[in-house]
């Protein structure tokens, strides 16, 4: 079981929404239990955000952390454009879409973040309900 | 808990008379005096003062209304009509007591539809949930134009007090879409407007369908808030639905832009409707309870709908759209064009109750108390309105809940400042802010719509006196003793 911290403003109110889609699955609750990262994600025309993976806790903080483990730069448009399949995010950082700093040669961070992150936006935007009413009935 | 006025309305007959002949018409199961059901029509979400009815009726036909228009009539009793009681002006409280003629539990049958000349005939009982339901099972090809209501919101009520909808930067006021009505008058007679007005008796069910060229009485009975008869009938207009509708949102950083925005996108006349929300009122749709705003956030969020028989007419529509947002985009200004659905799953679903419409936004009403200074304005003072309301809000440190949106082309727009309170906690404060909101809206030349007796009071002192001369010469003639839901308008 992942608690998510419920959050006020509107970044961190989308990251909850994307994260609470899979918080009962266990893949993800596997991905992100004891993970441990602060991850800065600036989605830009916005401000940045440190998302913080800690034991089985996400929380969010507004603002660029001290000590955060991870930086990603992308803007709205192109997030959406990865979550509906439009763009390849990983091709993404090669051709400029999304800036990633404090990867060093640790490829299981950016596999996680991919997981995490990236994998999590595809699955909501590919949900195919939009009423909201008949979304996540048991755990809303 | 609400306090009965002193009324001397039973002077002429006693109220146990007035109960013999209410029984009498409608029958022993329709009528009530008992407080247990009288209660819940004696007050509602706003701020208005409650006040008890002495009876309440559920009506079945117009003969009956008839009937009891002349009694009340004759022995000077209030008649109230009421649908759901979902206006948020206290329209319904019945200001002097006597009674409520309930419309929504009998008279709420759709009458007919006229697929050829796009209109449907309603008793003032139809809710919107009602006839969507009605139109999506028997004539998907067709639309009604829904306002940003609940679905047991009555149809009736809100053309007759130009509610705003869901078409209205293409339709403008809900009251334009008005093709006839059925009145009773205070001397108990039938009158049909609208091209309907041929026949002796009935109107043909096919004669609905315009409400001109023929002088227009319609205005005695639009936004008198019940105060000249009692609607009985109303024919209002349908709208081809489009196969292709989509919806693109825009995040605004600087509230001042929101005026230009309206104004010019509104006139491209290529947006069916056009909705801006504050960000506060976003966060509030998505549970938080007393949502702020935090630097670097847009500060509102505005839908465009646009719709198309092709996509060819799409694309070029989208077009003149983008167009309109990448010069403001190259003159500086800081807004940011997405596709709503897109984002909205990705955001939160909530929000799509604000675009399918009718819909319940339940966080708009799970406190006790809502109010609003809901408002025609004029575009050209936008900016200036927004700014004095966003300072209003922060110095009563309540979060800016505000809607608007362009009507009819950007010709005028719908500015709507929204509270919710908790009553009995909160309704000081949320009274001083309504108070301040009228005063400087008011001033800036913006019109308050189902408007209650409080703000009418007000503005009175503010409107011309031949106006105001002429609308009591008026309301005189056609209820010359005053039984039509007395005390609206501080009549």
């Amino acid at each position: 079981m992942i608690s998510i911290q419920k959050p006020e403003d509107l970044i961190s109110i989308s990251l909850h929404n994307i994260f609470s889609y899979r918080k009962d699955e266990e893949e993800f609750i596997k991905l992100v239990t004891d993970w441990n990262k602060k991850i800065v994600i600036h989605i830009e025309p916005y401000y940045p955000l440190t998302v913080i993976f800690e034991g089985s806790k996400i929380q969010f903080e507004m603002g660029e952390s001290d000590k955060v483990d991870m930086k990603v730069k992308l803007n709205l448009q192109t997030m959406l454009d990865f979550a509906y399949g439009r763009e390849n995010p990983i091709f993404g950082v090669e051709n400029g879409l999304m800036e990633m700093e404090g990867l060093g040669n640790d490829s299981e961070l950016l596999v996680k973040f991919y997981n995490i992150f990236m994998v999590s936006m595809q699955m909501v935007a590919a949900e195919p309900n939009i009423n909201y009413y008949e979304l996540n009935k048991k755990t809303r | 808990m609400t306090i009965t006025k002193e009324t001397n309305i039973f002077e002429k007959v006693n109220k146990e008379e007035v109960y013999i002949k209410l029984v009498e018409i409608f029958g022993k199961e329709y009528v009530s005096n008992k407080n247990v059901d009288l209660y819940p029509y004696s007050y509602d979400m706003t701020e208005c003062a409650p006040n008890m009815p002495d009876f309440v009726v559920i009506p079945e036909n117009k003969e009956q209304l008839v009937e009891l228009v002349k009694f009340c009539n004759q022995n000077i009793i209030p008649i109230v009509p009421y649908i759901s009681g979902n206006n948020v002006g206290g329209l319904t409280i019945p200001e002097r007591g006597g009674i409520i003629v309930d419309f929504g539990k009998k008279m709420n049958k759709i009458l007919h539809i006229n697929e050829n000349m796009m209109y449907v005939l309603l008793e003032p009982g139809v809710t919107f949930g009602q006839l969507k339901k009605h139109l999506d099972d028997n004539y998907p090809q067709l639309r009604y134009s829904y306002p940003f209501a609940p679905p047991y919101a009555g149809v009736v009520g809100n053309v007759i007090l130009s509610g705003m909808n869901n078409i209205s930067c293409k339709i403008g006021s809900m009251a334009d879409s008005i093709n006839g009505l059925e009145v009773i008058t205070a001397d108990g007679e039938i009158a049909r407007i609208g091209s309907c007005f041929y026949g002796k008796d009935e109107a043909d069910l096919d004669s609905w369908w315009c409400r001109y060229p023929m002088p227009d009485l319609m205005g005695l009975f639009i936004n008198w808030q019940g105060m000249t008869g009692l609607i009985t009938k109303c024919a209002v207009q349908l709208w081809p639905k489009k196969p292709i509708q989509k919806i693109k949102a825009l995040a605004i950083f600087d509230l001042e832009d929101i005026g230009k925005l309206c104004r010019e996108i509104g006139r491209t006349e290529v947006v069916d409707d056009m909705a801006f929300g504050s960000t506060e009122l976003i966060k509030m749709c998505c549970d938080i309870p007393e949502p702020k705003i935090f630097p670097g956030e847009s500060r509102m969020m505005a839908t465009s709908v646009i719709t198309a028989h092709t996509e060819n007419e799409y694309k070029a529509k989208m077009e003149i759209y983008l167009n309109v947002i990448e010069k403001f985009r190259e003159e500086g200004m800081r807004i940011y064009p997405l596709d709503f659905n897109e984002f909205i799953k990705l955001f939160n679903l909530r929000l799509r109750c604000y675009v399918d419409l009718p819909s319940m936004v339940l966080s708009l009403v799970e406190y006790s108390g809502l109010t609003w200074f809901g408002s025609y304005a004029p575009t050209h003072k936008i900016e200036e309105l927004a700014k004095k309301v966003d300072e209003l809000f922060k110095k009563y440190n309540i979060p800016l809940y505000l809607y608007m949106k362009p009507m009819k082309y950007s010709h005028y727009c719908i500015f709507r400042p929204i509270i919710r309170f908790n009553k009995f906690k909160d309704e000081e404060r949320t009274h001083k802010l309504l108070n301040e909101i009228v005063d400087t809206c008011v001033d800036l030349g913006c019109i308050p719509y189902k408007t209650p007796a409080w703000m009418t009071e007000k503005m009175r002192e503010k409107i011309n006196p031949g106006w105001v001369k002429l609308f009591e010469n008026i309301k005189k003639c056609m209820d010359p003793n005053g039984i039509f839901n007395p005390g609206r308008w501080n009549t």
